[in-house]
């Protein structure tokens, strides 16, 4: 889900600390909303992305391709007044801090475990790294 | 005196007793004589289409791929003169009177089969000479009756050879043998491989007792052809031909009417333990603590001729059942693994039909492009690796099948069956092998 | 001499149940009665009440081709009056379902004739002459091995059987063939097996626990029964691949082991 108005890949130029949160469940588009409003009023938060298994608006293959999926999970959430599009059942976030420090770190973890732990009912996995890419490789340089 | 001890009773079809005592070598292509006739006629025998080569003089569409050669079509009526070609053809093939050649007008005209004399096989060395003096005959035959002149004549050698030699392929003869041309083989050796399990569905008529016997020696003969039947290997191989392929000691029947009228795989995979007990072929080695038996042979090659023939029975078990030849693949495949499991012993062919069982399940069911199991054959390249046993069983699924399949041995193979139809050592190949075996059997 | 079938190594619970399943003998339990109109719905190759469309004439005795094998062998009734060869294809979830795909494939050539069938990654297709199929998908849907929440009835875009359950405890389908009644705690089916949407919702009852379903799997798992726990099967495994390998090799020297 990435935001068009989201940093662009050589922001930093070093790694700031992701949080890597993966659900036990797949998370219904209600549960999603719910987690990321609460994480939404954490400072420091840089960007959220989240992925899960994908839901296709149509379907795409066999007798029934081109009619609409229906899914009732496909839906638009609000996230802090802002519309969002949910493609995906979601069953995991990164969330990247603009942190300073450690302390400032471990005080944001335990308000991202808080948020989680009030709406993410069968529980999660949530480790401290860097998962997606915070500068450019020779991938980004080849011609499309 | 015989090379093996092992000694069969050969069953026919219909599960009547026509040889008793027959030592295992007499089975053997390298003895049998009704083998040797089945594999010599399979590349001296072509045939030639006198209606394909008309319509292609007359339309100039010709040589395969939509290709039309417009302005030198050429209008002469073959079929109405059919028999006069064919002597005309005969006079070219035969090298002396009585020397096997054989020219026959079959269709009304439409076809005429030609048996290449084994004088001028024994020239060459290529099974081709079947082909290509076919051929040959045939195009200057019309061109010497229809007296063609020199800038048409090559759309004769065009409507009767097809396409060759700027493809590798007789790519739209209309001449046809049941084997490939070599370049075609997937190896050394394959050639008997090489002919379509449709194709010996048409030979035998539907039955799916000789059709698993013509496939098994074409499949065996193929196997002393690669090399795999040389040394300690020949007995293994001679075995599977026995009970797979020629219903030795009544074991593939009895399977088969054992389980025909309510059975499955697994019973079939359970009347087979039965009967590789009884007959020693394998014993307890222990228990287990949860009770299972592991069951182990001294025979390890007599246990896979029983299990390729337990493989036939499953398939004309479940596969007839259905009347449907698409379960070809898939029965083969948990057929052997059910069989491993209860057993404890490797399936067909030490595993390999197991695994092509995997490989033609994906290649038969559309998911990897269109093809029924008629279809394939030895030379395939996920069949191949299972030699000798797989193929008969293929056929076999193929005899039974009620008209399910858009790739039918009618839709591909009737030619053939016109062409070898008339011959009984395509037709029913058990008897005439357990009649030369008798023969054999004097000998050693 | 009658022999008795063992069907499968081993004393684990896994084990046991795939004895259970490709048992003949075993009558599975019955847990649901989805209707044999809802069974025809779901699967989506005839209307109910519909003809059965045929693929050739149907076959008479004595009409056939001469094969002595024709008369011993029984066609199945679809056969005999030349019905098409349709399919009803299951998805088995990793996380415990009552029966995974390759385990269903023994089962059925063990129960059923004239069937063919082919396993995948997650999923088991069954094809088979279309008014006998339709009594064989009823069975799967009625019995034992179903489970509402862990089986899917997916013809087409199976994915799912290794993905994470959803918070109602359903395999994940980016169809959604089949929804979740909280208020009857059932699960309910919307589409049939390629998705074009059902026009009455068809429930195949409610999932059965956690608890229960760990004692019904065949699955083993590194979170339930561990396969290297059972050292029958993981001996039989080592055995059968040794056995193939030195079969390849030198068969006749492969004495007693």
């Amino acid at each position: 889900m990435s935001d068009p108005k989201a940093p662009a890949a050589d922001y930093a130029g070093k790694p700031l600390p992701e949080v890597q949160i993966m659900t036990n469940r797949l998370l219904s588009a209600e549960t999603t909303e719910k987690v990321l409003n609460a994480l939404d009023v954490i400072p420091n938060i840089r960007q959220i992305n989240m992925t899960g298994e994908s839901i296709p608006r149509m379907i795409n293959s066999g007798p029934a391709k081109g009619m609409a999926n229906n899914h009732t999970e496909h839906q638009t959430i609000t996230v802090g007044g802002r519309e969002v599009e949910l493609k995906y059942l979601v069953g995991a976030f990164y969330i990247e801090l603009d942190v300073e420090d450690e302390e400032i770190l471990d005080v944001r973890l335990e308000q991202i475990k808080a948020a989680c732990n009030e709406h993410i009912e069968h529980g999660y996995n949530l480790q401290v790294g860097r998962y997606s890419k915070y500068k450019p490789t020779l991938h980004d340089y080849r011609s499309a | 005196m015989p090379k093996y001890e092992d000694v069969i009773d050969l069953y026919d079809d219909n599960g009547k007793r026509i040889a008793k005592d027959i030592p295992l070598e007499a089975i053997s292509p390298l003895r049998n004589n009704a083998i040797k006739k089945i594999v010599s006629l399979t590349k001296r025998t072509c045939a030639i289409s006198l209606a394909g080569t008309e319509k292609a003089l007359k339309t100039g569409s010709m040589t395969g791929g939509g290709v039309i050669i417009k302005g030198k079509e050429i209008d002469i009526p073959l079929v109405e003169n059919a028999d006069k070609i064919a002597e005309l053809v005969k006079e070219k093939v035969q090298v002396y009177e009585g020397d096997g050649t054989v020219v026959e007008v079959k269709s009304g005209g439409k076809n005429i089969v030609v048996v290449v004399p084994e004088e001028r096989m024994n020239a060459g060395i290529e099974y081709t000479t079947g082909f290509t003096t076919t051929a040959a005959a045939a195009t200057e035959a019309i061109i010497d009756y229809f007296d063609i002149p020199m800038y048409k004549a090559n759309m004769v050698k065009a409507a009767v050879w097809g396409r060759y030699p700027q493809t590798i392929t007789f790519q739209g003869a209309n001449v046809k043998s049941i084997l490939e041309v070599p370049q075609n083989n997937e190896g050394a050796g394959f050639a008997l491989r090489n002919i379509m399990a449709n194709h010996v569905v048409a030979l035998v008529n539907r039955n799916a007792m000789q059709g698993t016997a013509l496939s098994a020696i074409f499949e065996q003969c193929g196997s002393y052809e690669m090399g795999d039947m040389i040394g300690n290997f020949e007995r293994g191989g001679l075995l599977s031909l026995a009970y797979q392929g020629l219903n030795a000691n009544n074991m593939l029947y009895t399977l088969v009417k054992k389980n025909g009228k309510t059975g499955t795989v697994g019973s079939v995979v359970g009347s087979l333990m039965e009967r590789a007990i009884e007959d020693g072929v394998i014993r307890v080695k222990e228990t287990l603590p949860s009770g299972y038996k592991v069951y182990t042979t001294d025979d390890l090659p007599k246990w896979n001729a029983y299990a390729a023939t337990g493989m036939v029975a499953a398939i004309m078990v479940n596969v007839g059942a259905a009347r449907a030849a698409q379960g070809v693949p898939g029965t083969i495949l948990y057929y052997n693994d059910l069989l491993e499991h209860e057993s404890g012993l490797p399936g067909v062919d030490y595993g390999r039909a197991e695994g092509v069982g995997v490989g033609m399940s994906f290649f038969s069911h559309s998911i990897y492009g269109g093809g029924g199991p008629g279809l394939f054959h030895g030379n395939h390249v996920v069949t191949r690796h299972a030699k000798g046993v797989l193929i008969p069983a293929v056929t076999a699924g193929n005899c039974l099948d009620g008209g399910t399949q858009t790739f039918s041995a009618e839709a591909t193979s009737g030619l053939f069956k016109e062409v070898f139809g008339d011959l009984p050592e395509f037709s029913q190949p058990m008897q005439y092998v357990a009649a030369e075996a008798k023969k054999v059997k004097k000998k050693l | 001499m009658a022999y008795k079938r063992q069907f499968y190594p081993g004393s684990s619970v896994p084990a046991k149940n795939r004895r259970r399943y490709m048992d003949p003998k075993v009558k599975l339990k019955k847990l649901r009665d989805v209707a044999m109109d809802d069974v025809v719905r779901i699967m989506g190759h005839r209307n109910p009440g519909e003809d059965y469309k045929s693929i050739h004439p149907p076959i008479e005795e004595g009409k056939e081709p001469e094969c002595p094998i024709r008369k011993l062998v029984v066609p199945i009734e679809g056969a005999k009056h030349g019905d098409r060869v349709r399919y009803i294809q299951f998805t088995d979830s990793v996380y415990f379902a009552p029966i995974s795909p390759y385990q269903r494939a023994w089962m059925y050539l063990s129960r059923y004739r004239g069937v063919d069938t082919g396993t995948l990654s997650g999923r088991q297709i069954i094809e088979v002459r279309e008014r006998d199929l339709e009594v064989m998908a009823k069975e799967m849907i009625d019995n034992e091995t179903f489970d509402p929440a862990l089986t899917g009835i997916r013809g087409a875009t199976v994915h799912g059987h290794a993905c994470r359950l959803d918070e109602n405890g359903l395999m994940f389908d980016g169809w959604q063939r089949y929804v979740w009644d909280d208020e009857k705690k059932e699960v309910v089916y919307v589409k049939d097996q390629v998705a074009i949407p059902l026009d009455r919702r068809i429930s195949v009852g409610k999932p059965d626990t956690m608890a229960n379903l760990r004692k019904k799997t065949t699955i083993f798992r590194a979170d339930g029964v561990d396969m290297r726990d059972d050292k029958e099967v993981t001996m039989y495994g080592l055995r059968i691949h040794k056995l193939r390998t030195l079969g390849g090799y030198q068969p006749w020297k492969v004495k007693g082991e």
